[in-house]
């Protein structure tokens, strides 16, 4: 059988034309009876569904999304108190230097590099806490 | 009457309980399309959860301009095939004239006989089409989207689709004979 006549039968059943108006031969008739049976298949649910509780799973998803967010405040008013203190030190050491003669802020300049090392060691084991073991204990 | 407008705002004001009754609204057209299209039960629910984080994360920017039923069955298909490109090596499947060449019709007899559940033989026809037609035949006839809402789903022109779920259908009627005529020997 042709393609336009499969088209047209295939046309019938999206529109629900009767086929008692149709007049069709003893092919086109296996063809259509095939094609109801095949379009009355199609729409049936799938026998697969998502687990149940999926939707309290999103739910839950979601929020532990949003934690970091309300987390990244805390963080930089942390950083922006270190870096204060930081600030603070430096000037107070130097005032210190000047009035007293002595040569402690050079001598810490010095040593910088060991200061920057351990401070990036130390962000990286909490890093890794945070995300290696903290949120897998969330998680379970 | 399900208020679309009332439910987006809600959940963009931050609103969790409205993002739970969008979620139970539209987890089985998302279940859908991602379990049709990666045929991986195992993965799907992986992926329709990640559907809905990005439906999470961009309603913001939805303006209403389609049903917002086509707007989270784009994010399913786009997050769909891009599963299929990272993880199924040729998933591409080339589009067969005749039942004779698509993947599939090396089945046994015997195992297209065994089946007894029609709807499920089905089913199993559909895995086996190209992903463009089991995407037309999910979208159209499961979900009962238009050519023009298939169209803003999957970026196919209209006549794409339309073309593809006569050829879609054309396939499995044209397996279904083979079935029914093997049946009755």
């Amino acid at each position: 059988m042709n393609n336009l006549r499969e088209e047209y039968i295939q046309e019938m059943f999206e529109k629900g034309t009767p086929i008692q108006d149709t007049p069709l031969s003893e092919i086109e008739r296996e063809c259509y009876d095939n094609y109801k049976l095949l379009f009355s298949a199609l729409g049936d649910e799938l026998p697969e569904k998502l687990s149940p509780g999926f939707s309290d799973r999103m739910v839950q998803i979601i929020e532990l999304e949003k934690v970091p967010k309300k987390s990244y405040s805390f963080h930089f008013s942390i950083i922006a108190i270190l870096v204060l203190a930081i600030t603070v030190l430096i000037i107070s050491t130097k005032l210190i230097d000047m009035k007293y003669s002595t040569s402690i802020l050079p001598s810490i300049f010095r040593q910088k590099w060991i200061a920057l090392f351990s401070f990036l060691v130390i962000y990286i084991i909490q890093y890794l806490d945070k995300k290696l073991v903290k949120e897998k204990i969330q998680f379970n | 009457m399900f208020d679309e407008k009332n439910l987006v705002g809600k959940i963009i004001k931050g609103d969790i309980k409205s993002f739970q009754v969008l979620v139970e609204k539209y987890e089985r057209l998302v279940f859908h399309v991602v379990y049709r299209l990666t045929s991986d039960r195992e993965n799907s629910e992986d992926i329709c959860q990640e559907v809905f984080l990005k439906v999470h994360k961009g309603l913001h920017t939805f303006t209403f301009q389609s049903k917002l039923s086509t707007w989270i069955a784009r994010i399913a298909y786009h997050t769909s095939i891009n599963y299929l490109k990272k993880h199924v090596k040729d998933y591409i499947t080339h589009y067969p004239n005749n039942i004779e060449d698509f993947a599939g019709t090396s089945a046994s007899p015997d195992f297209i006989l065994e089946k007894k559940d029609f709807s499920k033989h089905l089913n199993d026809l559909i895995d086996q089409l190209p992903y463009q037609y089991r995407t037309v035949i999910t979208l159209y006839h499961l979900d009962e989207f238009s050519y023009q809402e298939i169209e803003q789903i999957t970026g196919m022109p209209a006549g794409t689709v339309k073309t593809n779920l006569f050829r879609a259908r054309k396939l499995l009627k044209e397996k279904i004979e083979l079935h029914l005529k093997k049946e009755s020997l």
